[in-house]
């Protein structure tokens, strides 16, 4: 989704923002504005300036390690005691590079790749569109037909030249809400490269894709590609509308002024655009 | 759209609680685009990382709101982690996204502007 539709990209307002920026690192940003400092209960934070840190644990190690022997103690962290414990994976007392597995299927990011992965298995193998659900007959034949020299591996050429030969590329408009904020500006092959390359050696065996179907489908030969957060589809949640919206009176970010729902009643209509910078 | 319709329609941002903070509920950040934060536990740290929020993403003149460290109107509107509404003139609601990130969709949003106005 380009940012100049809205002004704001889908889904946690930065991600894709960030994503669209090329070669721009994390934590980074084109414009030259200085980080405010906020006062917290303990520390000051410095926000949105990751520095060079490139990881969530790199962040936090320079962040806090005082003593420079790569963990963080209890007494080195200066933020809540619970967030401490939340971020203790392995419970040892202290915060270390365990605590913070970047790769593997169970780390979170493991987990949110993993979801990319299958949403491009299920949009570029032939998922069912209304159960979203790939069977493995469909999927073993796909791959067949994939594999142009049958050497039973797939490269990257293969893999465009067959989509360009059997699938529309997903575009803005086309694509539900789900595609967009899940793919965002990536290309499909390197998210599947990402999933299911386990030799990481930048083909796909057609083992390799099996084995990460194999991985996903609870053994019943069908894979189901329900993301695992994915929200209820009817929007039975919130205000219904017609319903009254509900008043609020909040704070503007710098603190200087308050705005009330209601003290645009009867001019204009609002747009809210609910979101957070992650 | 906040330039096609900025004149005749309020555009607010409402920041809420971080989605991905580090040591949040769903840690993501420093790779796939996400930035690295930790979660604002004030309301002041919180207003500041809107700030921030609001000037990395160009957003500045957009007016912008920050909800109650007790996410009070993110809940009221189950807004959680992202959300689009429209509230007609009349302080009804005339349109109401499905829950994000899925259900953000600007141009469903555009749409229900387009029909709002032309009541």
């Amino acid at each position: 989704m380009r940012l100049t539709t809205l002004g704001i990209p889908l889904g946690g307002l930065a991600c894709l923002a960030a994503c669209q920026s090329a070669g721009e690192a994390p934590g980074e940003s084109a414009r030259d504005a200085a980080a405010p400092v906020a006062e917290s209960t303990s520390a000051p934070m410095h926000l949105g300036d990751a520095g060079t840190a490139r990881t969530n644990w790199e962040y936090l190690l320079g962040k806090y390690d005082a003593n420079g022997d790569g963990r963080v103690e209890p007494a080195e962290y200066l933020r809540d005691g619970e967030r401490f414990a939340r971020l203790d994976l392995d419970e040892d007392g202290v915060l270390s590079a365990a605590d913070f597995p970047e790769v593997g299927a169970d780390s979170f990011r493991g987990r949110y790749r993993r979801q990319r992965g299958l949403r491009v298995l299920g949009q570029y193998f032939q998922a069912d569109e209304e159960t979203g659900e790939l069977v493995l007959d469909e999927l073993e034949w796909m791959l067949t037909t994939y594999d142009a020299n049958l050497d039973e591996v797939l490269t990257a050429e293969e893999f465009a030249d067959a989509s360009d030969e059997y699938f529309t590329p997903i575009e803005d408009g086309d694509a539900s809400g789900t595609e967009r904020s899940m793919m965002g500006d990536l290309e499909p092959w390197p998210v599947l490269l990402e999933a299911a390359d386990a030799d990481g050696d930048g083909r796909l065996a057609a083992s390799e894709v099996l084995a990460f179907f194999h991985a996903n489908d609870d053994g019943d030969r069908v894979l189901s590609l329900r993301l695992d957060a994915e929200p209820a589809a009817e929007d039975a949640s919130g205000i219904a509308p017609g319903q009254p919206a509900a008043d609020f009176t909040l704070p503007s970010p710098s603190g200087d002024s308050r705005v009330s729902l209601a003290s645009f009643r009867g001019s204009k209509p609002v747009a809210l655009v609910f979101g957070s910078y992650t | 759209m906040w330039a096609s319709y900025g004149e005749q329609v309020e555009f607010l941002v409402v920041y809420l609680r971080e989605a991905h903070a580090l040591d949040g509920d769903s840690p993501l950040g420093g790779a796939d685009g996400m930035p690295i934060v930790e979660d604002p536990l004030t309301l002041g740290e919180r207003q500041a990382m809107a700030q921030v929020c609001m000037s990395k993403l160009a957003l500045e003149p957009m007016p912008a709101v920050v909800d109650e460290l007790d996410d009070r109107v993110g809940t009221a509107y189950a807004a959680h982690p992202d959300r689009l509404y429209l509230i007609g003139r009349d302080g009804r609601v005339a349109y109401r996204g499905r829950p994000g990130p899925f259900g953000f969709l600007p141009d469903e949003l555009e749409e229900a502007i387009q029909r709002e106005l032309a009541r």
